[in-house]
């Protein structure tokens, strides 16, 4: 470091080490601790500088001054009441704005009485440049005559240079005041910005971007109309390089007053602005309106802090951060009924049109109002994927048939109808098939709208029935298709793939082993439909934790799947992302992240639409994020699962418990201990919703909860929701060793927090019984390291020591590189050598520890040993 | 109900606190040729900035309170309030100055904490050390400031 003085060094360890030191140590240390005279006096008078601090250096130099002031600070071209400005006469100020002032005027000749507003631009250097710029633009911003828009009628420059715009004085109230003071409702506020979006459409329409939309910007007028104000000025105020040459800078003035809040990623970033940036805008203003709170709030934070946000962080969905005040503001009355309202659809919307790459988002204003008038009137919107299986869904919904379940039903046939009529010179007979089959569904479905017909069979709730439904057709199928074999491999592979969402897995790997044979039979060994049979089957039997068999059926889909034609195909993405999830099973780390990569790579070069495959790629990739210990990544990665899954109207998918489970994982993880309880909350809904009380993903969120509960000690709920699981698992036959383990792990966890160290062993050797079929993994490493601290808390050091050099071992040879877990590991072993009184092999173990820590550990060692040997002393003299 | 056509800005809607922030935060983004090799950069540019824009309006408003020729209620209740402040602006950036040539950490820590308002934890990851450093150079500098700023403490 370059310095003039190389003795303010230590001028300054000498000054912090006295900070707190008394008066008389000070004395002394100073006269012992440095024979220059100037360092000792520059120390002194520093001290006596910090004792008679006043705190003003404790807030930011912005704080320190008052309101006035601040503004003041953007230089003073203020008008003054009844100075002429062009053809108008200003009557009094009626506000500051993020450019300048603005003033209430009127025409100062008497031709007619005309009302205006005049905005300043409070910039000294730039005027004229500014004031060229108008006149270039002025023709253009004249020609936008909309009545949402208010008028730019005149601009100039005052006699001292300041820039002005005169513009049609508009009364009204911003839009989300007006719409918290008169408690609009979410459709009427709907209604509002399709106003607002008419009018920046219209401006679009003829090339004039606003670049600063805000609800500062977007007045309602006391008849309810809407008015935007300030379009293009922005524009012209902001400044370019090249144009500067030629003038006087006197300091770095004149850009585009810009509210972080609502400026869009591009525009932050310093690039060019297009309409993609207004749609933006537009899509924070929606969020707003509908949650009562921006995506990115900007309180606590400092300017760069929130750009840093907007750029790089996720916000939450519109019906997560909904408050109760907007609940309230909105009429629902409690904020559980707001977010209802929210979910789904709107959320889509408005997320869509936030989204950080301008490509994604709505393409048009005309897009975004398009999509909330088909919302506004029932119908499926474009924000969610643009698949059939969704708009089947809301068909659905429209005519209030039951739930989820059959609507998967029907787009599973959909879909391999739509597979098979790919394939060229079949179409005429698929056709007629495809025809069969809906027929058949629709038949066998109807009957499950009980309430109108009557019930053919008893009133059961939707789940029940549709399994009951799902075991008639299966009768049915080889009476009613015996003569089309073709016809039968279809259904019976609709009716497998029904069966593994309703998780009745051994039943589907039955149907889909019959779905295979006849698939492959009737069209042949390289057709999708086969391939899809065996994708069915492959999930299926992963379900019941057979991974060896499921993995050969993939790869068998994947050679059904051979050839560039069927490179980037669904189907081949599909089988990238199951071979992913199997290596997470086998805990094959690196095999499942390169796979997760595959599939997330085909599935974007097929479409930018969310699916299912892409959902779970981020899914394993978010694992593996964890792995290496990039907890902020996985959480990225997980988020973006969560939000495609909603956006596909896969809400109640297994695929979404799992984002769920693994999202509050990473919360709990990060310390968000609010987030991780609403989440498993959703989650726990969720599993209770699709599979019941007594599921296996019930179990798991009970875990979870059980976990969470533990982060802050609360033993009593964490043992209870523990028990309960552990009660479901032992019920559930087939249970995917990941989920047992788990479970166990959970209890094992409770009893070493209570120092049960003999319950927590024999629940330790559970877990490790469980994963004796994994060799490798995280989750051995960590069963390891438990069990090897409880044993050495009972005072068995030798097997203790013996688990550890196994976790070590695992650790090595697994790839990962979770510094704080090898840490802990290389601590607790070396704890558990220093209890046993072998001090060379705890060193050894604190050696790689950093020296903070290691002296920690060390010195807790010895108090142990100490306090243990003076225990035992006393009890001793007892005697 | 209120009837005006433009309103006050309210702080929760804009880059906190004022204009003169978006004037910082915005020279930074729009400088094209600015390279930002990483956040780091980012966030100490940001202090610098913002320490250069206080400093020139502080200059600015002290030499217009010696006779601008527009006359405005605003401009007078500024100067009644006014002086201290943005004086102080002047003599806290000349010891900064001082500060510098001492240690530009120092001077740095100063920057991104008291101009630009990052916390302990921000600055420590802004200049790449750890949080005592930072809080060990806040204390010196802080101590340095209060003296240079009180002609009782200055020697």
């Amino acid at each position: 470091m370059t310095t003039s003085e190389p003795r303010w060094e230590h001028v300054s360890t000498l000054f912090a080490s006295l900070i707190d030191a008394t008066d008389d140590e000070r004395e002394r240390i100073l006269t012992t601790q440095s024979s220059d005279e100037w360092v000792v006096s520059e120390v002194r008078s520093l001290l006596h500088a910090n004792d008679a601090a006043d705190g003003r250096f404790d807030d930011t130099a912005m704080s320190r001054l008052t309101p006035e002031q601040r503004a003041g600070l953007a230089p003073p071209d203020a008008l003054v009441s009844r100075r002429r400005v062009g053809a108008y006469e200003v009557i009094r100020k009626v506000g500051e704005g993020g450019m300048g002032a603005v003033y209430e005027a009127v025409r100062a000749d008497d031709a007619y009485h005309q009302r205006v507003a005049i905005k300043t631009i409070a910039r000294g250097a730039e005027s004229t440049i500014i004031a060229a710029r108008f006149r270039r633009e002025r023709q253009i911003l004249a020609e936008l005559q909309h009545p949402n828009i208010a008028v730019l009628l005149d601009g100039g420059v005052t006699d001292t240079d300041t820039p002005y715009f005169v513009m049609e004085y508009v009364e009204g109230a911003p839009i989300d005041e007006w719409c918290r003071t008169h408690r609009l409702s979410i459709a009427q506020r709907l209604d509002l910005m399709l106003q607002v979006c008419k009018a920046v459409q219209y401006a679009h329409q003829h090339l004039v971007v606003h670049r600063d939309l805000k609800p500062q910007n977007v007045l309602v007028s006391t008849e309810s109309v809407v008015k935007l104000l300030d379009f293009g000025i922005a524009k012209l105020v902001q400044s370019t390089g090249d144009e500067l040459q030629g003038a006087t800078i006197v300091t770095q003035d004149g850009l585009t007053p810009m509210t972080a809040a609502y400026a869009s990623p591009e525009q932050l970033r310093g690039e060019s602005v297009s309409t993609s940036g207004d749609i933006y805008s537009l899509g924070v203003m929606l969020y707003e309106l509908l949650a009562g709170v921006p995506p990115f709030p900007s309180a606590g934070r400092s300017p760069a802090q929130l750009a840093e946000v907007v750029l790089t962080e996720m916000p939450p969905l519109p019906s997560v951060a909904c408050t109760d005040l907007a609940a309230r503001d909105t009429g629902e009355g409690t904020r559980g009924r707001l977010a209802r309202k929210l979910v789904g659809e709107l959320d889509a919307i408005a997320m869509m049109a936030i989204r950080k790459e301008p490509s994604r988002r709505y393409s048009s204003v005309e897009a975004l109002s398009e999509d909330i008038r088909r919302y506004l009137r029932g119908m499926p919107i474009a924000a969610r994927a643009d698949t059939m299986g969704y708009r089947v869904q809301r068909f659905i919904t429209r005519n209030r048939w039951p739930v989820a379940t059959t609507a998967a039903l029907a787009l599973v046939a959909v879909i391999s109808g739509a597979i098979i009529a790919r394939q060229a010179g079949v179409a005429q007979r698929e056709a007629a098939r495809t025809a069969r089959i809906s027929e058949f569904l629709q038949a066998v479905l109807g009957a499950a709208d009980v309430s109108s017909a009557g019930g053919m069979l008893p009133r059961l709730g939707p789940r029940a029935s549709v399994g009951a439904l799902l075991d008639s057709a299966l009768r049915r199928v080889p009476l009613e298709f015996a003569d089309d074999p073709a016809v039968r491999a279809r259904l019976y592979l609709t009716i497998g793939s029904s069966l593994i969402s309703q998780s009745r897995m051994r039943d589907a790997s039955v149907v889909l082993d019959s779905a295979i044979a006849l698939t492959r039979a009737a069209y042949g060994a390289t057709s999708d439909v086969y391939a899809l049979a065996l994708l069915e089957a492959g999930t299926a039997a992963m379900h019941r934790n057979q991974t060896g068999h499921a993995r050969e059926l993939v790869l068998q889909a994947q050679s059904a799947l051979s050839g560039d034609d069927r490179a980037d195909t669904e189907l081949t993405g599909r089988a990238f992302r199951d071979l992913a999830s199997l290596a997470l099973i086998d805990n094959e780390y690196d095999t499942m992240v390169q796979y997760a990569q595959r599939a997330l790579a085909t599935e974007t070069r097929r479409t930018s639409a969310a699916t299912l495959s892409k959902v779970v790629a981020l899914n394993r990739l978010s694992a593996g994020a964890m792995l290496q210990g990039r907890t902020a990544e996985a959480d990225s990665l997980l988020r973006v699962a969560y939000i495609d899954l909603l956006a596909m109207g896969a809400g109640s998918n297994i695929e979404m418990l799992d984002v769920q489970y693994n999202r509050q994982g990473v919360a709990i993880e990060r310390g968000r201990l609010a987030l991780a309880d609403s989440i498993i909350d959703d989650g726990m809904r969720l599993s209770l919703q699709t599979f019941g009380a007594n599921s296996r993903e019930r179990a798991l969120f009970l875990s979870a909860r059980s976990t969470r509960a533990l982060a802050t000690g609360n033993l009593p709920a964490a043992q209870s929701a523990s028990d309960t699981a552990i009660h479901i698992i032992d019920s559930i036959p087939d249970v995917v060793t990941n989920v047992r383990v788990t479970v166990h792990f959970t209890r094992a966890a409770i009893a070493m927090h209570e120092g049960r160290w003999p319950a927590a062993d024999s629940a330790m050797r559970i877990v490790l019984q469980d994963m004796r079929e994994t060799p490798r993994g995280i989750q051995l490493v960590q069963a390891l390291m438990s069990h090897g601290f409880v044993l050495s808390q009972l005072k068995r050091y030798a097997p203790a020591d013996s688990q550890y050099a196994r976790a070590q071992e695992v650790y090595d040879a697994s790839g990962l590189r979770l510094v704080s877990l090898a840490r802990v590991l290389h601590a607790s072993r070396g704890m558990a050598y220093g209890f046993a009184g072998n001090l060379a092999a705890m060193e050894r173990e604190f050696a790689t520890l950093p020296a903070e820590q290691s002296t920690w550990y060390r010195n807790f060692v010895m108090k142990t040993i100490r306090d243990d040997s003076v225990t035992t002393a006393r009890a001793r003299r007892q005697h | 109900m209120a009837s005006r056509s433009m309103r006050q800005e309210r702080d929760g809607h804009t880059l906190q606190p004022t204009a003169l922030v978006h004037e910082a935060f915005l020279r930074l983004v729009d400088q094209r040729s600015a390279n930002f090799e990483s956040r780091r950069h980012f966030f100490a540019v940001a202090a610098t900035l913002m320490r250069r824009i206080l400093v020139d309006h502080a200059r600015r408003s002290q030499a217009d309170k010696r006779g601008y020729h527009m006359v405005v209620p605003l401009q007078n209740h500024m100067d009644a309030a006014a002086p201290e402040a943005t004086h102080e602006v002047l003599e806290i950036d000349e010891a900064l100055k001082r500060l510098a040539t001492l240690d530009a950490r120092q001077a740095q820590v100063v920057e991104l904490r008291y101009f630009a308002g990052l916390s302990v934890e921000e600055t420590a990851a802004v200049l790449d050390v750890s949080e005592r450093t930072v809080k060990r150079d806040w204390a010196v500098a802080r101590a340095f400031l209060h003296r240079a700023l009180d002609p009782a403490l200055e020697r």
